[in-house]
């Protein structure tokens, strides 16, 4: 699905964001990615879905080098992500509905499966009654959903979330990984960054984790061995199904 | 899916002026084909109804007394008719009644004067087509039969007639190539704008995986849109101002004015050829325009990285 190897990146003249990353995203894991602020989560997200170039190594996804992916390829490889970014991203002067019904529109789906989907996802995740709402005029947490609801319509293979839950409750958090999983259980790569450790916690995922520009991967089950976290918090007993049924999926 | 917009380009100041400008471009466009239209016409009206036609003119005999003068004209006439009707590759030979030929000088000398001076004696002849006639024997033998007679055969008018009436066809022509070049110009600077100012709304569209083609339809239907309302609204107005000059002039005609302008104007008849201009020239405008947008939304964009 997903591999990067030896990957630098650094940012015009800016600092060694990402040195010598490598790792692999199997097709249906589910993986958590940590690391502090600033830590290059966001970079390495952008790298998966086509925003930016590493600087050296490589970056394989579907099997293809992204460096050498021609500008008129990426559209259909780009629907193939869904991205939740973290500035959400939502175009200001259209309404929750239109905005999460972007990709079907895209991918041109008939508008009377638009109709029927869209609200029902946005009932979802709990906006049923915002569905003809502008973005500005929703809170933060409404317009991560919307941004959320987006990113996930279209089923795409991989699905990547950048703070996916930073500025929503706890249980609103929960109730949006659970969709996620649902999401996970039906074939989608999944990939979270997220400082909220408790969400960690609750959730026995395996995790990436951003330290010094350098990634190390931890496995649920090491968690409690890993260099990047020796909190006892995690080592939570991990259950094989979440990740182990669903990487058995193809992607 | 056609119908609706996501980058809203129609809240857009940048295309605001879009309708207004494509209006004055087909207005014009409209004008100078209908023009150049009736100008080619009058080209051709010339040559079908002169071409194959001379005209032999036999001065007035001055300083007899006005019968005898009469007398001697009436003689050169037929002397003229006789020798004309003979002469081979010619058809047909018939004088222009004297008040045919005094009704053509009365807007240059006015009826008194025209009453009281002698005119010259006018033969129209057709030429029989197919037949050469020898031009230089004809004028000699002319000369012989009434001293002074000429043979016109229009050519020259007719050539500079005819290299004006092509220049202002031409001249035409080359208005609506300028006029589409502006629209081009004029689109190309909107979509440019717009791209810029949509710079946020395109990244997000391509981010969500929008190829090229799908920012481009929305540049293309909004900008037909604003195209086939300015073309129609050009279209009208100039089919109005030719509908105005066409009231004046037939209003001009039997009261006052110059009758050369009336006839010209009334000339200007709303042919098919012109229907036809008035409305493919907006059509085509709109269908410039959008292709224009498309094409420069593609290009702009595969300049992104």
């Amino acid at each position: 699905m997903v591999r990067f190897e030896n990957v630098f990146m650094r940012y015009d003249g800016g600092p060694v964001i990402l040195r010598d990353v490598s790792f692999e995203l199997e097709p249906g894991s589910f993986h958590f990615l940590t690391g502090g602020s600033g830590a290059g989560k966001s970079t390495l997200l952008r790298l998966m879905y086509l925003g930016a170039k590493p600087v050296s190594g490589h970056v394989n996804l579907f099997g293809r080098d992204v460096a050498r992916i021609r500008r008129s390829e990426r559209p259909a490889m780009r629907r193939r992500v869904g991205v939740v970014f973290q500035d959400f991203r939502l175009i200001p002067h259209l309404s929750a509905l239109d905005n999460v019904a972007l990709p079907l529109r895209i991918a041109g789906t008939r508008e009377a499966l638009i109709r029927e989907h869209v609200p029902e996802l946005l009932a979802w995740v709990g906006l049923s009654s915002h569905l003809d709402a502008l973005p500005a005029t929703l809170s933060g947490g409404q317009q991560q959903r919307i941004a959320i609801a987006r990113a996930v319509i279209g089923r795409p293979s991989l699905l990547l979330a950048d703070e996916p839950t930073g500025n929503v409750d706890d249980r609103i958090a929960v109730r949006l990984l659970y969709l996620f999983e649902e999401l996970n259980k039906m074939g989608t790569t999944v990939l979270i960054a997220t400082h909220n450790e408790s969400l960690v916690k609750r959730f026995d995922h395996p995790r990436l984790h951003l330290e010094g520009a350098r990634l190390t991967r931890v496995a649920v089950h090491d968690a409690g061995r890993g260099a990047a976290m020796s909190t006892p918090a995690f080592t939570a007993p991990a259950s094989p199904s979440a990740s182990g049924a669903a990487a058995a999926r193809p992607g | 899916m056609w119908g609706r917009n996501d980058l809203a380009l129609a809240r857009d100041p940048s295309t605001r002026f879009l309708p207004g400008l494509l209006a004055v471009l087909v207005y014009l466009a409209v004008l100078a084909a209908i023009g150049g239209l009736t100008a080619y016409g009058f080209v051709e009206d010339w040559d079908r109804r002169l071409a194959g036609t001379m005209t032999v003119q036999i001065p007035p005999v001055v300083g007899a007394e006005a019968a005898a003068s009469r007398a001697t004209s009436d003689e050169r006439r037929e002397a003229v008719l006789r020798l004309l009707r003979v002469t081979p590759g010619i058809a047909d030979a018939r004088p222009v009644p004297d008040a045919e030929a005094a009704a053509l000088l009365e807007p240059w000398l006015g009826t008194e004067l025209v009453g009281a001076l002698p005119i010259p004696t006018l033969v129209d002849v057709r030429l029989a087509a197919g037949q050469p006639l020898d031009r230089a024997a004809l004028a000699n033998r002319l000369e012989n039969a009434a001293p002074g007679a000429t043979l016109d055969d229009h050519a020259r008018w007719l050539a500079d007639a005819q290299a004006l009436g092509r220049s202002i066809a031409v001249t035409g022509l080359v208005v609506i190539v300028l006029v589409s070049l502006a629209a081009v110009l004029a689109v190309v600077f909107a979509v440019r704008t717009g791209l810029g100012v949509h710079r946020n709304e395109i990244e997000i569209l391509h981010l969500i995986g929008a190829p090229d083609r799908f920012i481009a339809a929305q540049f293309q239907r909004h900008t037909g849109r604003l195209a086939l309302a300015g073309a129609v609204s050009g279209a009208v107005l100039a089919a109005a101002t030719v509908a105005a000059l066409q009231w004046t002039a037939a209003d001009s005609a039997g009261v006052s004015g110059p009758a050369g302008l009336a006839s010209l104007l009334s000339a200007v008849e709303f042919g098919p050829r012109d229907w036809i201009a008035l409305a493919v020239l907006p059509i085509a405008a709109t269908l410039i325009a959008t292709l224009t947008a498309r094409a420069s939304v593609l290009v702009s964009l595969a300049r992104l990285p």
